[in-house]
């Protein structure tokens, strides 16, 4: 047997080279725009930390009073690292592209990976996410100031050199509170999603498998759910249910989850009932082995890639669904700043300082945007049909 | 076919609206009478049936379909003016009151307006089966809770106990409801009546129209036969309900609503530089923030601490931030006690507010053993740390930031505080069962001295309403018992700032401050009597010259 | 036909029970016992035993739901607990208002939706495609309060504000003024609206729709233009299509004709699935815009915990939602000649 060594495109040598100053542009000037862009912005996000965090490391790893290193700043660390890594890695992949023989070249997973490398939008999505998700990440690094102390500045200023974003009307920097509230506007959004689809999964490949009875009871219940008005349901039960502090936290991202997970499993149920009949899996019940295995180890996990996207679409909605539980009034509670209540904030002086809620806004439409975008890529670079189109 | 009957219906039913008419004259208008006054306000009204209604909403609109039995104004002190009631005079022990009724004051229907309907709603007010919000009104009252009638114009208030006059005419003074109408009437659905939505006037104005959660308008009272000095002068007066704060303010700017509440300092600024056509207007010292510190929770219970808390605690700073306008304008002065400073006479001057001195704080606090051993940040005694939840009501913008502003001073003097805040129904019903830690709220000043329900101890039949805190100091019991007995306001003023002085050196609440409301009218209303009681208070008074009309119909 | 509708209104009967039967779990499992939503703390004890008598409150749960279902089917509300105003009024004022700024909304952000995916379709993969794809997103991702928010700022306060001053210096005579201005809340103008002539009336309803109605429905086309454009291409592949393309029809119509009305089908079910979420719209748009309907009333009940009028809100809501389900049913076997009726 003969192997053909294909090269990924080969790109001009001098051009590439650029990148490995700054990881970006090799792509830019060799033509690849968008991954050019993409990460370009993701490597001004590091040097942004890099400049803003090392010149202070002392004040960003350690509690101003008590002196004692922060758990956060351990994790900026770790991500300015692995960050770093993962940039120069990317610029060094263009000098010198992989080489792949014919089979691993059509393998399903590199097929994947290239009509999604090649997706415009989708990729523009996942650097989207990857460029909040990084920020967040580098916070105690990026952050100029303390996100809750009052009155780090005069209130309720317009961006400036010093605070680009603004103060709100306690005089705290929007900049720094948007940076860190993203951490939990983006772990709800992470958290709450990850409960759904593990629900979502469950409802489904149960119904799909069982059938009969099972399967029409919990179809039913999906559509019951399904015709409810979502946001009534989540202020009933937030309402209802209302607790402080970390439980009501709990409660809000427990809540987001139960109340969405009705989609994954019609997806989950479809995959099922057409894998189901498919031979591998013929073959694995003809081997003998019981229901739950073939669920978890052949159904399930061949299921996923819809479900995949369809989280992906969903982190969105999930955000939006907590900024709104904010604008009226059942959101998290204080004094944990989301983007949503940050939005909330900033509703009465709306006239006189409408920085406070435009730019927590603004955030919340762009990683919305960014996850939707980075949904429509995967989809797409997993439907056979439509690869080697876009 | 199922769809088109879908499509008919859907626009039969938008046509009508879904708002109720009161049909009066036709929509013709009162001879004298010009222009529209519409007021931006935040909620809807819940109850037009006067003695159910609970909110500020809905006594600025019955308050002016009524003409009360004794009127008001306020200036140092309440001041009665004659109303339904032309003379009134109370016996030598305080506990009965006479009084004399016009006997020419008319229904809207031209039912005239007798002493049987005074003792109507009060039977009304005293069946538990009402479940009337002003049942606390006729619990000193005697016999059976109504008045004896002596003759038509003639009734007597007979009260089981002497207390405050003023606050015996607020009891006796709550608005009718007319006997002919609602004698019948199932008592335990009353709200629901199917009248309830129709009140009827006896006063200025009358209802024309409401449609929930959208506009209620009221028009002059064809049929009143008060005072010719109570007549109106505006032609039409329109509620419109607009929730959002900054919808609100757009419309103001817009020139579609003459009138809003409760402004923000910040944009009363603006609109100061950029509407010269909008005056503002200070509504002053009747609303006090406070923090309420619950007695019972071994944290709160030695005054030191309570003290260096409110020495820890930079009060002015707050009112520089969050109530003072880029022109330096100070929206509050800060508060010593219960009392409002428009109570001349009778608030405490002397009482100086503790100053502001985190270190001196820290070193009382140090005193009762309060340090910070582990070195956390976070004072400590006994292995405890010294943190709290500090709980306050959602939906205030004021007090979201005065609750951080807290937070950050305390957290100079090494006190954790947590915020926590719960919609206003649940909140209220927890401070009034104690079931908080520290609570960040407000009063709204009672324009007459009796502090008994927000400062007497609990007794074992009753406790005390509004004594948030648990508060019992048996010296200041005396002297508002003393106060009470006392009719002769001159003699009872130095007991009341006595009283004030005692309380402000036990700190069970950090009273905070005073503060103005800031409300905005449109400049073409002349005669704006807007005092201490309420911005509506004489409606009736407001009027826009000739040629200053905006809205001819 | 007749029979297909019956079946289908058959099957939205255990819909609407589920519904109400998930709201009385969720009121029955809340924290607290039932009668403490029924009273405050200072209720004397004489009047909690006569609101435990009126509602029935010592009842077992089971009493208590079959109650509730038998007053439901009868359409018997009960009154508010916060106002004491009969629920069915509440309902009465309230849903007119809702259905008004729902239909409007559907019937905008629909077509708008298929217009653009279309469009998308059409010109699939050209720079205006793009252009469509990632602008719609954008208004799709945007939190709907804060969209509102803009929109009534930018739209009601600088446009009116600008058209106003255009009036002062004289470009504009005052009749283009009052057309032009744009009203920022309200459904009608609350001023003059009973002054009005007909035709007068009907431009000031619609002037008032513009915001909440045309302008929301704009960032929720998106969502349908997606839905439209891979439909259409889906379509646009398939043989028929080819065929005509063969028999040499004209582009216009190979696409107007044939393919769109074949993607069509997909977006009908759409219709009936995009009810819930437009109820959830309106808690957010009515308060922003100040619409009288029923958001704003079931918020209220939420803050309230006003059990009455959130058990009947949720009911209507789960009518209505049956009621949008069965009309896009009865449509798509109406269009699909696929569907036998009977």
């Amino acid at each position: 047997m003969t192997r053909v060594v294909r090269h990924e495109q080969q790109a001009p040598p001098a051009l590439a080279r650029a990148g490995l100053l700054l990881p970006g542009l090799g792509h830019l000037l060799t033509g690849q725009a968008v991954h050019g862009i993409g990460m370009l912005l993701l490597t001004g996000v590091w040097l942004l930390a890099t400049v803003s965090g090392f010149t202070r490391l002392g004040a960003v790893l350690t509690d101003p009073t008590t002196g004692r290193i922060l758990p956060g700043a351990i994790v900026a660390l770790v991500t300015w690292a692995g960050l770093a890594g993962a940039l120069w890695f990317g610029a060094w992949r263009l000098v010198s592209p992989r080489q792949l023989d014919d089979e691993a070249f059509n393998s399903n997973r590199e097929i994947f990976r290239r009509t999604l490398l090649r997706h415009t939008t989708g990729m523009l999505g996942a650097y989207g996410v990857a460029f909040l998700v990084l920020l967040v990440l580098l916070a105690p690094m990026i952050a100029p100031f303390d996100p809750n102390a009052v009155d780090t500045g005069p209130k309720a200023v317009g961006p400036s050199a010093m605070f680009w974003m603004g103060t709100d009307e306690l005089g705290r920097d929007v900049w720094s509170r948007i940076l860190f509230g993203g951490r939990i506007s983006l772990s709800i959004g992470f958290i709450a999603v990850g409960l759904s689809a593990t629900i979502g999964t469950a409802v489904g490949a149960v119904a799909a498998y069982f059938g009969g009875l099972v399967d029409r009871v919990l179809m039913f219940l999906v559509d019951v759910l399904l015709s409810l008005p979502r946001l009534v349901l989540l202020l009933t039960i937030v309402g209802l249910f209302r607790t402080q502090g970390a439980l009501g936290i709990l409660l809000i991202v427990v809540v987001l989850g139960v109340t969405s997970w009705m989609g994954i499993a019609r997806i989950v149920r479809g995959e099922v009932l057409s894998l189901r009949e498919r031979e591998f899996v013929q073959a694995a019940r003809a081997l003998g082995y019981d229901a739950q295995r073939i669920l978890f180890r052949h159904l399930i996990p061949n299921a996923m890639g819809p479900v995949m996207v369809h989280c992906s679409l969903a982190i969105g909605a999930t955000m939006l669904a907590e900024a709104s539980l904010s604008f009226l009034g059942l959101g998290v509670p204080p004094p944990i700043a989301t983007w949503g209540v940050m939005v909330d904030d900033g509703r009465s002086p709306l006239r006189s300082a409408p920085w406070i809620s435009i730019f927590p806004g603004m955030a919340i439409m762009i990683a919305v945007l960014s996850f939707n975008l980075l949904g429509d890529g995967l989809r797409d670079a997993m439907d056979p049909k439509l690869r080697g189109h876009q | 076919m199922v769809r088109m009957v879908a499509l008919a219906a859907l626009w039969g039913c938008s046509g009508g609206d879904g708002g109720s008419h009161v049909d009066g004259n036709g929509g013709g208008k009162v001879a004298g009478t010009r222009d529209t006054l519409v007021i931006g306000a935040q909620s809807d009204i819940g109850q037009l049936i006067p003695i159910l209604n609970e909110t500020s909403a809905d006594s600025a609109v019955i308050g002016n379909l009524e003409f009360p039995l004794i009127d008001s104004e306020f200036d140092c002190s309440l001041k009665k003016l004659p109303g339904i009631a032309k003379t009134w005079e109370w016996n030598e022990d305080g506990k009965i009151l006479r009084m004399e009724l016009r006997d020419d004051i008319k229904w809207e229907d031209g039912t005239p307006v007798t002493a049987e309907d005074i003792a109507f709603t009060y039977d009304l007010v005293a069946d538990p089966t009402v479940k009337s919000p002003r049942l606390q009104f006729v619990e000193r009252l005697a016999p059976d809770a109504r008045p004896k009638i002596i003759d038509a114009t003639h009734i007597e208030w007979h009260f089981t106990t002497a207390y405050d006059r003023d606050t015996q005419v607020s009891h006796v003074g709550l608005g009718l409801v007319p006997k002919h109408v609602f004698a019948d009437a199932d008592r335990a659905t009353l709200r629901g009546h199917p009248k309830h939505n129709e009140p009827l006037s006896y006063g200025p104005f009358r209802l024309a129209k409401w449609e929930p959660n959208q506009r209620l308008v009221l028009e002059p009272n064809p049929n009143f036969s008060g005072p010719d000095s109570y007549k109106p002068h505006l032609s039409r007066v329109i509620f419109r309900v607009i929730p959002e704060y900054s919808a609100r303010l757009i419309e103001l700017e817009a020139g579609k609503i003459d009138l809003m509440e409760g402004l923000l300092v910040a944009d009363a600024d603006r609109i100061r530089e950029e509407h010269p056509e909008i005056r503002l207007v200070r509504k002053g010292w009747r609303a006090q923030d406070y923090i309420g510190w619950n007695l019972s929770n071994p944290l709160f219970n030695d005054v030191r601490v309570r003290k260096a808390m409110a020495m820890a605690a930079d009060i002015n700073g707050m009112i520089e931030k969050v109530l003072t306008s880029k022109t330096g304008e100070k929206y509050a002065r800060p508060a010593i006690g219960t009392i409002t400073p428009a109570l001349c006479g009778v608030h405490n001057d002397d009482v100086k507010p503790l100053a502001y001195d985190p270190d001196a704080a820290k070193a009382l606090l140090a005193e009762v053993g309060w340090k910070d051993s582990d070195n956390d940040g976070v004072l400590d005694k006994d292995g405890q740390k010294f943190a709290f939840k500090l709980t306050t009501n959602t939906g205030n913008k004021r007090r979201a930031d005065v609750a951080a502003r807290f937070q950050d001073d305390m957290k100079k003097v090494g006190i954790e505080v947590n915020i926590e805040k719960i919609e206003s129904n649940s909140f209220f019903s927890d401070l009034r069962e104690r079931k908080f830690e520290a609570a960040l709220s407000g009063w709204s000043a009672g324009l007459f001295v009796d502090p008994s329900d927000i400062w007497h101890c609990d007794s074992p039949e009753k406790k005390s309403e509004f004594n948030f805190t648990g508060y019992c100091n048996p010296e200041v019991d005396a002297l508002i018992d003393q106060g009470l007995a006392t009719s002769n306001p001159k003699d009872s003023a130095p007991l009341w700032r006595d009283m004030q002085a005692k309380i402000y050196e036990d700190q069970p609440y950090l009273f905070l401050w005073w503060q103005d409301e800031i409300v905005a009218i449109d400049s073409r209303f002349e005669n704006v009597k807007i005092d201490i009681l309420s911005t509506l208070n004489r409606l009736d008074q407001w009027e826009v010259p000739a040629d200053k009309v905006k809205y001819k119909h | 036909m007749w029979k297909y509708v019956v079946r289908k209104i058959a099957l939205a009967i255990p819909l609407v029970w589920c519904v109400v039967t998930l709201v009385f779990l969720l009121l029955e499992l809340s924290p607290g016992t039932v009668a403490d939503k029924f009273f405050t703390p200072d209720t004397p004890p004489e009047l909690q035993q006569l609101i435990v008598e009126q509602y029935h409150l010592d009842d077992p749960a089971w009493v208590r739901y079959l109650a509730m279902l038998r007053n439901l089917v009868l359409f018997d509300f009960g009154s508010s607990m916060a106002t004491g105003r009969p629920v069915l009024e509440i309902v009465q004022s309230a849903l007119p208002n809702t259905l008004l700024l729902s239909f409007t909304t559907l019937c905008t952000l629909f077509p708008l939706g298929v217009a653009i995916g279309t469009l998308q379709a059409v010109r699939h993969r050209t720079p205006l495609d793009t252009t469509l794809s990632v602008g719609s997103l954008v208004l799709y991702s945007m939190p709907e309060f804060w969209y509102a928010m803009l929109l009534q700022l930018f739209a009601a306060l600088l446009w009116s504000e600008w058209i106003r001053h255009l009036g002062e210096v004289g470009t504009l005579s005052e009749h283009w003024v009052t057309l032009l201005e744009l009203p920022a809340t309200d459904m009608k103008d609350p001023i003059s609206y009973e002054y009005m002539a007909f035709p007068e009336q009907m431009l000031d309803r619609f002037k008032h729709l513009l915001l909440p109605g045309f302008g929301m429905a704009l960032a929720s086309s998106a969502g349908v233009a997606r839905y439209m454009r891979s439909g259409m291409l889906e379509v646009v592949r398939q043989d028929f299509i080819r065929t005509a393309r063969a028999k040499g029809l004209r582009e216009r119509t190979v696409i107007l004709r044939h393919a769109m009305r074949n993607a069509m089908l997909p977006i009908i079910t759409l219709i009936g699935l995009s009810v819930p979420a437009l109820f959830s719209g309106s808690v957010i748009i009515e308060s922003i815009f100040a619409w009288p309907g029923m958001g704003r009333e079931i918020v209220t009940a939420i803050y309230t915990q006003d059990t009455p009028v959130l058990i009947a809100m949720f009911y209507v809501f789960s009518l209505l939602v049956a009621a949008g389900n069965l009309i896009a049913d009865i449509s798509y076997a109406w269009a699909d000649p696929r569907i036998k009726m009977g």
